[in-house]
């Protein structure tokens, strides 16, 4: 039987995505003819499909971006940037009370789901409190800056091609390559996502520009994508900018948005992405970014009614439908909270977090007699250590709002067992040391959550109180302190706050 | 700031720009103590690094400049150095202000003995001074010593009667003490002394509202709340008297005040729940119940609570389970376990539904409300004739008993008419008469709840679950790992429980279940 032409053959395999095949067999046509387009091109594709990223998602602001200055104001008004999410959080009206929703490293609401950015947020606080903050298994933000990411992806790609790089970018010959339309689209993004190499690509696509008279909205939103890599944000944005008054895209918009949110306006970017909706009604990308960004404004509100609308557009979004269930639980709507997540479940979504989450929503709702099954289910499908020990956490967590106080030992000790750095187990074993009168046991345990997890309030205030029931006011003023300064409006700490202060103050 | 730096010239704050002028003589007095009145002044307006600021740039020290200096430690919650430095000016200077300090210092610390020692020395020196005699019985209060305390505070009071502090620490000693007579009398003592005092009203009102003179308590509270609108216990105390009048409406729009202040008040959201309760708005009561246990989870009322309204809405297994969670917080709480029997008579489990009767009775043999639901029940399984009777005598005595002592508005007349249904139909037809309405629960018995100065008693529970974790892109290709968690429900580990939840009887009556008539329910105030 005569084989397949090979052509034909790695177009199918790149058709079905099997790139690794397809660089196979292209490279081994590229052994016959070095000088054959078709394949090299073909070859040049496969490779950067490999390692295509969606950009509109990446967004890993490293420790470095804390020295920039590139946000719009130093100290903005509360609710207008996201460096002051603690603006709202403490009025305890429009925002969630950290009391009543636990907060992420950053001291923002922890939201439905896990994504890039939610743990750590555009700009903490201020650069120190970012550098104190443990840097636990979650870390709180990367240490690397932004292109310790695209470093990574630049050395993945030397892996793939293991005699050398596909391309010697340095000899490429790119003035030449811009004028050439078939190719050049193609050599940009292998440029920008396989090579990793944003100088030549940011070159290539500055000549295309010149080809073609800044009439290309494909081409500026590129430059300005390069400019953005660069951190060249203003650049960028007035690429995005003429680009967008060219040709409306999705795409172009969203970036135009990330750019906003980097330079720390919220509320421009919001507009943008309002601007987009005009053009493009119903697309739930769009909404779902001006979604993000209520919630990292604090203004759950806004946030789960554009959650909504992406639901209605695309009711299968699993994002959306995670962070409206978590925000029902977290308003006390266990019930609903659960047909929420039981549509996920129906989805195909099988991870142990939905099962965890489905156990809690039944115990809150009283349907005690799903919450063994689920946990086990929860502990089944857990693949990590993080996983199990949030499971066991929770566990502990029910134990305890049942009054058994040994079973909820137990299930803290186990969630340390596997996660060692678990601040909520150490905070509530040191919690129910208390209850039962072992009061040294209970303060070093909670102590031990304190510097494992200096955004939460809740071990300070323990630990200040009981301080000042035995009446070491010293110790508990300091940590009374601590928990102000993390949670401002805390009416118990400010009660034995001000208790202190009048004490000290007395001659 | 830019005022005082205006008020103080910075010529002053730089090293020795005064001092240079009087090298001659560095111990004189006059140059040494030339800027007291500065340091004096700028601890009066709180200006606390400036004042280190002002000692660092000295060359040497007087004694005022290390008082000064404690002081500003101790203010700044760093004790133990103030410690240090307050022993530095006895050692110069062994005055009585100087020790005096050194006592509070060491009080703070929580080194009590040490403290009672140092006050004791600096009795030796004055024996005018209330404040001595008020600190040395706070001591021996923290101590535990009540004798020695109440002595030293009423000598505090021999010496001077207006402080209010001595009034509040000695009557909090006799409520600890469970002398209640004489704790009203020392309070009584104290308003006429100090009649603006929200605390000392609040406080008679409390004992008032416990032996059930409503309109007394009521009046102290409005006194204390004219002198300070905002003070919280008092508000809530005052909601207390209200929802007992039944005005749940009122009530609603005071704790509405609370809560701006105290959003995480766990008994905040206890009472609201219960106002929801007695408008039945049962949805809001429940979950404003349900965020009270959430933010305290060791509450036995408020466990106790959420059992009532789920009882009242016929979820029995739930009311079950949580009065097995307040029956773990307090082994000896009486009212659970007569609750608890009305939940499993209403689950069909009348063996442990008997049990849990018969523990109650044992912890509380006179409880009315107890014998009636006792009584109800042993109606409906079909207990002889006699036993009833004798329940049901029981249960008059103790009614008469308890009317006679109580106010009228504490019992519920309701529970006579019930009574009277029970013994009415010798014949027949027994049961049928016995499903009553549910007299609404009467809000707030504040139970003896300690009206301290520590903040509202519920050491913080801690978050909720972290526990959303929705990992959107991959998805876990779910392995159905053989996992073996060993899930220990320790909930039947304890022989009583095994006992109250034991297996349910498969027998017995079809006839409509009892209702009961639980009048109470606590909301804790503070």
């Amino acid at each position: 039987m005569r084989d397949i032409d090979p052509l034909f053959q790695a177009i199918s395999y790149y058709r079905r995505r099997k790139f690794e095949q397809c660089v196979e067999v292209t490279s081994t046509l590229l052994e016959k003819n070095p000088n054959d387009q078709v394949a090299w091109l073909l070859k040049m594709r496969a490779l950067t499909e490999q390692l295509y990223v969606d950009e509109t998602e990446v967004a890993d602001d490293g420790l470095a971006d804390m020295l920039d200055d590139n946000a719009f104001h130093q100290t903005p008004m509360p609710g207008t940037s996201m460096r002051q999410p603690t603006a709202i959080t403490n009025t305890g009206m429009s925002g969630p009370s950290p009391a009543m929703r636990p907060t992420t490293m950053t001291g923002r609401p922890i939201t439905g789901m896990l994504r890039l950015n939610s743990q750590s947020t555009q700009g903490g606080k201020s650069m120190e409190n970012a550098l104190k903050t443990a840097r636990t298994a979650a870390t709180a933000r990367p240490v690397t800056t932004a292109t310790g990411r695209f470093v990574r992806l630049g050395t993945a790609s030397m892996l793939s091609t293991p005699d050398g790089p596909f391309l010697q970018v340095g000899r490429l010959n790119l003035p030449k390559y811009a004028q050439n339309q078939a190719v050049s689209r193609s050599l940009f993004e292998h440029l920008f996502y396989h090579a990793n190499d944003v100088r030549a690509a940011l070159q290539l696509a500055t000549h295309a520009n010149e080809v073609y008279q800044n009439k290309d909205w494909w081409w500026l939103a590129q430059l300005g994508k390069c400019y953005h890599r660069l951190d060249m944000f203003r650049d960028s944005e007035k690429q995005y900018v003429i680009s967008l008054e060219i040709q409306p895209m999705v795409d172009t918009y969203l970036y135009l948005s990330r750019i906003y949110l980097r330079l720390d306006q919220p509320l421009l970017s919001i507009t943008k992405l309002q601007e987009g909706l005009e053009k493009f009604p119903f697309e739930p990308c769009l909404i779902q970014a001006i979604a993000r960004i209520h919630e990292g404004l604090n203004d759950m509100k806004q946030s789960i009614e554009h959650y909504r609308q992406v639901l209605k557009l695309d009711n299968t979004n699993i994002e959306a439908i995670a962070c409206i269930a978590a925000n029902h639980f977290y308003y006390e709507q266990p019930e609903i909270s659960l047909k929420f997540y039981r549509r996920l479940l129906q989805m195909g979504v099988a991870t142990s977090a939905i099962f965890t989450n489905i156990a809690l929503c039944c115990f809150h709702a009283q349907q005690y007699d799903m919450i063994v099954a689920c946990f086990l289910k929860a502990l089944g499908c857990a693949t990590t250590d993080d996983e199990r020990a949030e499971i066991w956490y929770n566990i502990g967590e029910m134990a305890l709002y049942t009054a058994d106080i040994h079973l909820a030992i137990q299930c803290f000790r186990l969630a340390l067992v596997h996660n060692n750095d678990h601040a909520e187990a150490y905070n509530n074993l040191g919690l129910v040391e208390l209850q039962r009168d072992n009061n040294e046991i209970g303060q070093i345990y909670l102590q031990t959550a304190q510097s494992l997890a200096p955004h939460m309030f809740e071990p300070y205030y323990n630990y200040g109180k009981s301080m000042y029931e035995q009446g070491d006011l010293q110790s508990s003023f300091r940590a009374i302190k601590s928990s102000l300064d993390i949670y401002k409006n805390h009416a118990d700490s400010k009660h034995i706050y001000d208790e202190l202060r009048k004490m000290f103050s007395e001659l | 700031m830019a005022m005082t730096k205006a008020a103080v010239p910075p010529s002053i704050l730089k090293p020795s720009a005064g001092l240079v002028g009087a090298p001659k003589w560095p111990n004189d007095l006059a140059s040494i103590d030339k800027y007291n009145w500065l340091l004096h002044v700028m601890y009066g307006r709180g200006e606390y690094d400036r004042i280190q600021q002002f000692i660092r740039s000295q060359s040497q020290k007087n004694s005022y400049m290390t008082y000064i200096q404690a002081l500003v430690h101790r203010q700044e919650g760093r004790i133990v150095e103030a410690l240090d430095l307050f022993q530095t000016c006895v050692i110069e200077n062994p005055s009585l202000l100087n020790i005096k300090q050194v006592a509070k210092s060491l009080a703070l610390l929580g080194r009590y003995r040490a403290a009672i020692d140092a006050y004791k020395e600096a009795l030796t020196r004055t024996s005018t001074e209330w404040e001595i005699f008020h600190n040395l019985g706070l001591c021996y209060m923290q101590l535990r010593e009540f004798t020695e305390a109440k002595q030293y505070l009423l000598q505090a009071l021999q010496i001077s009667e207006i402080q209010e502090a001595s009034y509040l620490a000695l009557g909090k000693i006799y409520m600890l003490e469970g002398a209640r007579d004489e704790a009203e009398a020392i309070f009584e003592r104290g308003a006429r002394r100090n009649p603006e005092s929200p605390t000392i009203f609040t406080q008679i009102g409390l004992l008032a509202f416990e032996r059930a003179h409503y309109t007394k308590a009521f009046e102290c509270f409005g006194t204390a709340l004219t002198f300070c609108p905002t003070h919280t216990p008092a508000i809530m105390a005052a909601c207390q008297v209200i929802q007992k009048h039944g005005d749940a409406d009122v009530a609603l729009s005071k704790y509405r005040i609370v809560y701006g202040r105290k959003p995480e008040c766990a008994q905040v959201w206890n009472n609201i729940g219960m106002c929801f309760f007695s408008k039945k708005k049962f949805v809001a009561a429940v979950s404003c119940l349900k965020r009270a246990n959430y933010l305290a989870p060791f509450e036995l009322y408020i466990l106790y609570n959420l059992a009532l309204v789920h009882l009242y809405l016929q979820q029995n297994a739930s009311a079950a389970i949580f009065l097995q969670s307040a029956i773990r917080l307090n082994r000896k709480h009486a009212p659970s376990y007569a609750l608890l029997g009305v939940a499993l008579s209403k689950l069909n489990d009348p063996e442990n539904a008997l049990r849990a009767y018969t523990y109650s009775l044992k912890l509380n043999p006179t409880d009315p409300m107890t014998l009636l639901n006792y009584a109800i029940f042993q109606t409906n399984t079909g207990v002889s004739k006699s036993i009833i009777d004798t329940t049901l005598q029981q249960f008059y005595q103790s009614y008469t008993e308890r009317a006679s002592s109580l106010n009228q508005r504490e019992l519920d007349a309701s529970m006579l008419e019930i009574a009277g249904k029970l013994v009415a139909p010798i014949s027949g037809t027994v049961s049928q008469s016995t499903y009553e309405p549910l007299p609404l629960p009467k809000p707030a018995v504040p139970a003896q709840q300690e009206q301290a100065d520590v903040p509202s008693t519920f050491v913080f529970s801690p978050r909720k679950p972290a526990e959303v974790k929705a990992n959107g892109e991959d998805v876990v290709p779910n392995n159905p790992a053989p996992e073996i968690p060993m899930v220990k429900t320790k909930i039947f580990d304890d022989g009583r429980h095994r006992r109250q939840r034991g297996k349910a009887l498969p027998t017995l009556p079809s006839h409509p279940d009892p209702a009961q008539n639980d009048g109470q329910d606590e909301s804790t105030v503070f």
